[in-house]
């Protein structure tokens, strides 16, 4: 004992007594912009966020949050503090995975209740005509960019051709806002002088994916479903009632016929 | 040391060894509280996030960079009550050290519940926040000036980062540009005064109408390298300082970019909406700066108008390639290497160690410290950042509205505003356009050169384009109306006044047409009866377009390439086409092998390129062939064979014609001697074809006596 501690005391002087602890080397890595946050309880293969609620559609879905075939299931996000911007999140089940807003998309720049977004999310890196519609996003295409060298498609888009016409119809029910209160924000895109996104904070305006008590309380052709307003099965294919033919409109970009 | 110090020791060894030697923070049993710290720079900073180092030890359980903006440090803060008296301090090469306060947790977490965690094994994570922390650079120079305006005073504040660096001191140095007028240090270099060049040192002569083109060169560009010294690491920084923005003379700028106008008694006739700017008229030109998007027209005292479309080249739609507009163009330009040159520095094709925050300037729509919508712009309106460091997957990494500005497309040749009205439209036919970028020397010298060249002036000499068949090869509107890559000349009418244009960058360069694979000289059908250059060759054939002749007329008018290839002449009695040997056929580059190298565009010969094959040197020049030919010449005059109607001393296609019928031995005979006479390097490029020609003129003459 008498040489052992005197040997401690020494590895005590060397390791603890009078030093900081050594920096502890955490490698940067690089996570590929993209975090897992698996959606186990998607109900099949047709399931989307709008808002920031998630939906599932499908004939036959039964369940408590369940009617006319939209389901309301749990929306995960990844662990961990909310980056400022909140999470984009794509894919279904198991494939789920989420990135930050503000990678792909410039952050809001408010003054106030009203904020502007100069570099909108857009479905890839073509000139695209978008609209707001209730707090969804739908855009319209005929080319890709001249010039550049695209890159990949933005995720969280539903895509599809534009039924009679050259060009893609794509479709975002999960679109970017200044804050999380989704159903008190009146957003529209400016393309006078260039595409900018403008949001105005108003009282609670009907919204996808906004809380709903009463049925009404939705937008036109949404439902409310376990107390969210979810859209019907989105299938973008038109722009216009046009593009959908006798008997159909064109609700947030798909052709369906009007809700009773 | 006593017992009780012993144990002491003993009892913190036991402690704090345990995750030392693991080298991570305890697995908990209970929840594991964590806040993620948002490390950003300034744009432009230098600041290198990938050494980012932070203390205490083991705060940080995970670093993660974030996909463009910066790292993100996962901070455990199990060890509340030293990060409360410590806080967590940042650092990283070129920065500050900046301390983060984590005091100021609130009780208000979200617990949630997670089956996975990347970095704890516990099943509980109480998310306490995100803190955004922005690293400050040891010293700011403030980002590079785009418009300090011409002979105009400047002040540059150096802003420190920290007490630490602002008690040291700051030498300066100009590294590059014109040697300023004057540069005064104030306040131990942490204030610079100094005074750009005049307008007439960086671009003498007189202005052209309209927009004044300026590149790197000539917009008195200078580069200032600052160097502290202190208490701390030696930094240093460089800040770029222009007197004006480049700009390529067309009529389609981005707002706010200050222009200068060539011509007398300039206004503002019409504005845009939004728009108030006014044209300030300045000793020599005028000064006018779009102050909002949309048309401007102009007019001098004349009322010679000027119509200058004007966008951020961010909103500049990039459906250039739609159906009705030019869908063969945009597909030909995709795989362009100007459209992938930010690209191929990103993805590390020109290799790992490329700063691509060096590129943003060329190659890109950009002018860094200019608020026109480019790449610069952008990424600074949005707090974005390129990748410090090349590597696969960093374009995609990029938000979109980084990818849309970040190549040379469209808008960076054309301007982002609306295509310029019909009277400006060959405004993008001149040098100028590439100028912007190719214009910079030492490093690049490419127009520089080419002003030297005789190709900048081919369009000067008189009659050079009073007829189609002259202008195909005496300008650049003419030689792509030949080529069928201008539809009509006339829509690109080029006025008198803005003449020379010369053979510009557009004549031999594709920027998006076919090019032969190589530095993007364009690919254009050969002369009948040449046949196919060889591969070394290959991209000769732009310069064989113009210096074969054309076999249709009466003399040749221009006969080099003819000369190097042993083709081109006639035999003289049965009018069949006359071969020979073309010894320098196989020089590895064509023409440009012998034409180029140290001379660069300049097109003159590097002679140290001849010692590759005449390591005894090259004959120098009797002037016999010369000589003959010119004898010849004379002969053929005295003889009524050609007749002279300009100046003798003027090459044979400008100053004669043939009177003899073509089909006659005695036209056969003037052709050959032309032939030679239109090749001054006729000695170099083929003697032994030379002579024979000159052979076959004097078998005419001598029997026709």
């Amino acid at each position: 004992m008498r040489t052992l501690l005197p040997a401690l005391a020494s590895l005590g002087a060397l390791t603890c007594c009078d030093a900081e602890p050594r920096q502890v080397g955490v490698p940067i890595v690089d996570a590929g912009g993209t975090l897992p946050a698996r959606a186990t309880g998607d109900l099949g293969a047709n399931c989307a966020d709008v808002g920031r609620v998630r939906a599932c559609w499908g004939a036959d879905l039964e369940g408590t949050s369940c009617r006319d075939d939209i389901c309301l299931v749990p929306r995960p996000v990844p662990p961990g503090p909310t980056p400022n911007g909140g999470w984009r999140c794509d894919g279904v089940g198991r494939d789920r995975a989420c990135q930050r807003r503000t990678a792909a998309a410039a952050p809001f720049v408010c003054n106030g209740d009203q904020c502007i977004q100069r570099h909108p999310r857009a479905p890839d890196d073509a000139d695209w005509d978008c609209v707001d519609r209730f707090g969804a996003v739908i855009c319209s295409t005929t080319r890709g960019p001249a010039g550049t060298v695209p890159g990949p498609p933005d995720p969280g888009w539903l895509c599809g051709a534009r039924r009679g016409h050259a060009g893609r119809i794509c479709l975002d029910l999960s679109p970017d806002l200044p804050d999380a209160d989704v159903g008190r924000w009146d957003c529209a895109f400016e393309h006078r002088t260039g595409t900018m996104r403008l949001c105005t904070r108003r009282g609670v305006l009907p919204t996808l994916g906004a809380a709903c008590r009463v049925p009404d309380g939705c937008p036109p052709d949404a439902r409310c479903i376990a107390g969210h307003c979810l859209p019907p099965e989105p299938a973008p294919s038109c722009w216009v009632d046009g593009d959908c033919g006798e008997a159909m409109a064109c609700i947030f970009g798909t052709c369906a016929g009007r809700a009773p | 040391m006593s017992t009780s110090s012993g144990l002491g020791c003993f009892a913190s060894v036991l402690v704090i060894a345990l995750p030392a030697c693991r080298g991570q923070t305890r697995s908990a049993a209970r929840s594991n509280e964590t806040a993620i710290v948002s490390v950003r720079t300034p744009l432009g900073s230098e600041i290198r996030l990938d050494l980012v180092r932070w203390t205490p030890g083991g705060a940080v359980v995970r670093a993660e960079r974030s996909a463009v903006n910066g790292v993100d440090l996962f901070v455990a803060l199990k060890d509340r009550p030293r990060l409360a008296r410590e806080g967590l301090t940042i650092e990283a090469p070129g920065a500050c050290p900046t301390p983060v306060d984590l005091r100021g947790l609130t009780a208000e977490a979200s617990i949630m519940t997670r089956d996975t965690i990347p970095f704890s094994s516990g099943k509980r994570v109480m998310s306490l926040g995100v803190y955004d922390v922005e690293l400050k650079p040891w010293i700011d120079l403030g980002g590079d000036r785009a418009q300090l305006g011409f002979d105009a005073p400047f002040t540059l504040h150096v802003v420190p980062g920290c007490d630490r660096a602002a008690a040291g001191r700051i030498d300066w140095r100009q590294v590059s540009g014109e040697p300023l007028p004057e540069l005064r240090l104030e306040q131990r270099g942490f204030r610079v005064r100094g005074r750009t060049a005049p307008l007439g040192q960086m671009r003498p002569g007189p202005l052209p109408w309209g927009i004044v083109s300026l590149s790197p060169r000539t917009r008195g560009q200078v580069v200032l390298e600052a160097t502290w010294h202190g208490d701390g690491p030696t930094t240093t920084r460089r800040v770029l300082l222009s007197a004006a923005a480049r700009t390529t003379g067309v009529p389609s700028l981005p707002p706010w970019q200050r222009v200068m106008l060539g011509g007398d008694g300039w206004r503002v006739r019409q504005r845009p909406h939004g728009g108030r700017a006014d044209v300030e008229q300045r000793d020599g030109y005028a000064l006018f700066i779009p102050d909002a998007e949309g048309t401007w027209k102009l007019e001098d005292a004349r009322g010679k108008e000027l119509r200058v479309g004007v966008r951020r080249h961010d909103r500049a739609r990039l459906d250039c390639g739609r159906s009705e507009c030019h869908p063969e163009i945009a597909t030909a330009a995709a795989p362009s290497a100007m459209t992938r040159s930010l690209f191929r520095i990103l993805e590390g094709e020109h290799g790992k160690d490329v700063d691509p925050s060096c590129a943003v300037s060329c190659h890109a729509a950009s002018e860094p410290g200019l608020p026109d919508g480019g790449l610069w712009h952008v990424a600074w309106e949005d707090d974005l950042a390129l990748p410090r460091l090349p590597k696969r997957g960093a374009w995609s990494s990029l938000p979109r509205s980084l990818r849309r500005v970040g190549s040379v497309g469209c808008t960076t040749c054309h301007g982002p505003g609306h295509i310029p009205a019909s009277p400006m439209l060959w405004s993008i036919l001149r040098v100028d356009v590439c100028a912007v970028c190719h214009d910079a020397p030492p490093r690049y010298r490419i127009v520089e050169d080419w002003r030297h060249s005789r190709m900048a002036t081919t369009d000067l000499r008189p009659g050079a384009i009073d007829e189609a068949a002259c202008g195909r090869c005496h300008s650049t509107d003419g030689f792509l109306s030949a080529l069928g890559v201008l539809a009509s000349s006339a829509t690109r009418s080029v006025p008198r006044t803005a003449r020379p244009l010369g053979i510009a960058c557009a004549a031999c360069h594709a920027v998006h047409g076919e090019d032969v694979g190589r530095s993007l000289v364009r690919r254009v059908s050969l002369p009948d009866g040449i046949g196919a250059l060889p591969a070394a060759a290959e991209a000769s054939g732009i310069c064989v377009s113009c210096h074969f002749p054309d076999t249709g007329s009466a003399l040749p008018a221009a006969s080099a390439a003819a000369l190097w290839l042993g083709r081109g002449g006639v035999a003289v009695f049965d009018g069949e086409p006359l071969s020979g040997r073309a010894p320098h056929l196989n020089v590895e580059g064509g023409c440009v092998g012998c034409h180029g190298g140290s001379t660069g565009h300049q097109f003159a010969v590097d002679r140290d390129r001849c010692r590759g094959c005449h390591a005894d040197g090259v004959p120098e020049p009797t002037g016999s062939i010369r000589a003959r030919a010119e004898s010849l010449w004379l002969e053929l005059i005295s003889r009524d064979v050609v007749r002279v109607d300009g100046r003798r001393d003027e090459a044979p296609h400008a100053a004669a014609r043939c009177i003899k019928p073509v089909a006659t031995p005695e036209a056969r005979a003037a052709w050959n001697v032309a032939l030679v006479l239109e090749d001054r390097a006729a000695m170099w490029h083929n003697a032994e074809y030379a002579r024979r020609l000159l052979d076959q003129a004097r078998v005419v003459l001598t029997e026709t006596r």
